[in-house]
């Protein structure tokens, strides 16, 4: 498969001579150092978007070189977005973790001056949901417990999470908060770089409750992480090894939080180099390996790509902003 | 209309009452403020150390903006100050916001500007240090490197729970000094006012009739000036009473001794059958009257001086003008007995501060001394000599003079030697109420000389104590 793309470029560059020069260069860089940026720091969920695209991709052997990993922090993928609208653009071979919080945050505006089309989304690999997750030595023994010190006591439970007011987390404790009768005001949030420092404060016993997502909370239980999950945001119970957490409408509360899984591409990445990612992309998520990636980092397939991808994205942007308009923070 | 008095304990309190709450209140204060500032500026340096922690743990190796946020300081911060700790990081641009979402923002800072402030969140009020500073290297391709806001904050109510605990100390500190200090000033005031109140008792156990002096050597200085004070109106009033009493002694004695003589005379001249004794008699009457009429006179004059010494200072009188007019009222009686009167007076004119009625009833009698002892065809010798301090009356008479007891005793009353007594006390008043003196002396060959001296600065009248 691999040398049929590279026979299509070559096809491609004899056929249009003036391109030939531009196309090497640009087509030569997916090949020789491709990455997957989180936009965060480690052990989050867009880390774990990146481990499943690197093993995938690793377990088909498309690519000559593995792919690297890397971070890029900074206001929960903010930095990220105006590095790929900005100074890395055009970079063919880089793909960045998505969440719809980055959704979230386009629809906001936390992101800067920027909206959806300033980036080529480029699919959504795998689905999650939200979680409420504390310590696993954690006094509350299940999602009401916790809410109930909360009513109570709302400096005593600090709520952590990706992104600040306005963002995803934020919104979903927020949401939380009000369907369970607190004072959303009263709130203390704790915005953190991704899931995975929110962790780190969380077994530091600075927060009292991350709101995290089941894949990569089980991740990092599996890696030894004293964690418990309250709660799901799921419709039902998730299949497999994750059914046995208790999801937040078995336990009153009535809200479901899937969480998207994604990457997308610099602007001004070609539409060839991006058919070719896309190309790529959807070859392996139909490979078995990438259904046992998918198990091991406790994530739900949801393979998207093109004008699918496009709708959903589009459509979450719009709850985005009903959800915002409706707790009255832009 | 004098207004009501207060008593001096009154008014001690209350000017003591706001300088003792003025210093109490100060000190209570001061000691707020400085507490608060050295407490703020201890806990805020755990703060700033904080905010240090945080700023060496921004990475951007990355390419990113990583913080690894010390959790084991929070923790020991959390530990010493028995509070919570928040923290957020903060871009300047508002990208990147880690921590607490919804601190309070701090005020504009400079890049590199610490900034402690008190402010509210979560229901509680809290100290926060914010921070900002300036990233090594620009993100995301920016022109410039941008500027991150660090804050830390910590719950203050621990910090101003040991600044009540202080505070409280203070106050209690404040009142026992103040209390123990109003108390000793309470026994010091009172042992300050106990001569007064022995004072009191002094007078209180007097005889009504005791005109003597206080003694004001136990006395506190500033009590001193009003005894003395006091003891020159006793001094005043006893000089009243002696003069008072002086007077009713003379007046009786005096008359006692004319009246029973009249009254004899009286009987006589009613008795006899014989109209030329009865005539004579009538006629030694009229002599007895008009010796009487004339001491009830000097004994006015007498009376009149003493109260005078006790009193006001005079006029500017010319004492050589009084001596001529005495002289000149005289002068029927010395033609009489053929007498001279020498007057001898300064060129220069002068005038003292003296009560011209008394000094010429003083002179006036003097001059009628004379006269009556002078012998026939005699010479008086009026004169009026200045000295530095005083001027002198001169009353030289060629009479028989004074007997040496006479001369003793000068100016005692009732010491009945044919009119010189009365007379002779009558002008020692005068020279006493005119800080003066009366010098009397017999003349080598025969007669009587007296010198009235009185003194020239305007004397303040008050008698001698040892006179009275």
């Amino acid at each position: 498969m691999k040398r049929c793309w590279l026979g299509l470029v070559l096809l491609l560059a004899a056929l249009l001579p003036g391109m030939v020069q531009a196309q090497s260069v640009t087509a030569s860089a997916p090949e020789d150092q491709t990455s997957c940026i989180a936009p965060a720091q480690p052990e989050g969920g867009f880390d774990l978007t990146c481990r499943v695209i690197t093993e995938a991709l690793k377990a088909a052997a498309i690519l000559p070189r593995p792919m690297q990993r890397s971070f890029l922090p900074g206001g929960v993928g903010a930095v990220a977005f105006n590095a790929m609208t900005g100074p890395r653009a055009a970079e063919a071979g880089t793909l960045v973790a998505f969440s719809e919080g980055t959704i979230y945050n386009l629809v906001r505006g936390s992101f800067g001056d920027h909206d959806i089309g300033d980036v080529r989304w480029l699919a959504q690999v795998a689905q999650d949901y939200g979680a409420i997750v504390v310590r696993a030595d954690a006094p509350w023994a299940d999602l009401p417990a916790l809410l109930a010190t909360a009513r109570e006591n709302p400096q005593s439970v600090a709520f952590g999470g990706g992104g600040t007011i306005g963002g995803q987390d934020w919104m979903r404790a927020a949401m939380t908060a009000e369907l369970s009768g607190i004072d959303r005001r009263k709130l203390r949030f704790v915005a953190f770089e991704g899931a995975g420092s929110c962790t780190e404060a969380l077994l530091a016993g600075f927060v009292q409750a991350c709101m995290n997502d089941v894949g990569d909370t089980r991740t990092a239980m599996d890696a030894g992480k004293p964690l418990r999950i309250l709660a799901a945001f799921a419709p039902q119970r998730l299949p497999g090894a994750l059914s046995d957490i208790p999801t937040a409408r078995e336990q009153g509360l009535a809200l479901d939080w899937p969480v998207m899984r994604g990457v997308y591409m610099g602007a001004q990445v070609s539409d060839q180099d991006f058919a070719l990612w896309q190309a790529r992309l959807e070859r392996v998520m139909a490979s078995p390996e990438y259904a046992q990636i998918l198990r091991r980092y406790h994530l739900q397939p949801q393979p998207l790509t093109g004008a699918a991808l496009r709708d959903e994205i589009l459509g979450m942007a719009q709850d985005a902003r009903d959800r915002l308009a409706r707790l009255g923070t832009s | 209309m004098p207004r009501t008095r207060v008593s001096l304990r009154a008014t001690v309190a209350l000017w003591m009452v706001p300088t003792v709450l003025l210093f109490f209140g100060s000190s209570w204060w001061l000691t707020q403020v400085n507490v608060s500032q050295l407490a703020d500026s201890a806990y805020d340096r755990t703060l700033d150390g904080a905010l240090r922690a945080i700023e060496a743990n921004i990475s951007l190796q990355s390419g990113g903006l990583g913080v690894d946020l010390p959790y084991a300081l929070f923790a020991s911060l959390r530990t010493t100050s028995k509070g919570t700790v928040y923290f957020r990081v903060t871009s300047a641009d508002g990208l990147v916001q880690i921590g607490d979402a919804a601190l309070p923002q701090p005020p504009d800072l400079k890049p590199n500007e610490t900034h402690f402030f008190d402010a509210e969140y979560l229901d509680q009020r809290v100290r926060i240090g914010a921070l900002r500073t300036t990233l090594p290297a620009p993100l995301y391709g920016a022109g410039q490197a941008q500027d991150v806001i660090i804050e830390v904050a910590e719950t203050a109510a621990p910090r101003e729970a040991s600044l009540e605990l202080i505070a409280n100390a203070a106050f209690w500190r404040d009142v026992v000094v103040t209390g123990l200090g109003l108390g000793l000033m309470i026994l010091g005031f009172g042992a300050a006012l106990r001569p007064l109140e022995r004072l009191r008792q002094r007078f209180d156990r007097r005889d009504p009739s005791d005109l003597s002096l206080l003694d004001e050597d136990q006395l506190p200085v500033e009590v001193r000036p009003l005894v003395q004070s006091f003891n020159a109106l006793l001094l005043r009033h006893a000089a009243l009473a002696g003069a008072q009493r002086r007077f009713l002694d003379d007046a009786s004695h005096q008359l006692r001794t004319p009246i029973s003589v009249l009254r004899m005379q009286l009987d006589h001249a009613l008795q006899t059958a014989d109209p030329a004794d009865r005539e004579e008699t009538l006629r030694a009457m009229r002599g007895v009257i008009e010796r009487s009429a004339r001491t009830t006179a000097q004994m006015l004059a007498l009376a009149r001086a003493d109260a005078t010494a006790i009193g006001q200072a005079g006029d500017q009188v010319d004492p050589a003008r009084i001596l001529s007019e005495v002289a000149r009222l005289h002068l029927q009686g010395a033609r009489r007995k053929r007498l001279v009167l020498d007057l001898d007076l300064p060129e220069t004119p002068l005038t003292v501060p003296a009560h011209e009625t008394l000094i010429y009833e003083a002179l006036s009698n003097l001059l009628d001394n004379a006269i009556r002892h002078s012998p026939m065809g005699g010479t008086i010798q009026l004169s009026l000599t200045v000295q530095d301090g005083s001027i002198r009356f001169g009353i030289t008479d060629e009479g028989p003079g004074m007997s040496a007891e006479g001369l003793a005793r000068l100016g005692e009353r009732f010491r009945s030697d044919g009119g010189h007594g009365l007379g002779l006390a009558l002008v020692q008043s005068v020279a006493r109420a005119h800080g003066g003196r009366v010098i009397a002396q017999n003349r080598d060959g025969a007669g009587l000389d007296v010198q009235l001296e009185i003194s020239r600065a305007n004397a303040d009248f008050t008698v001698p104590v040892t006179d009275l």
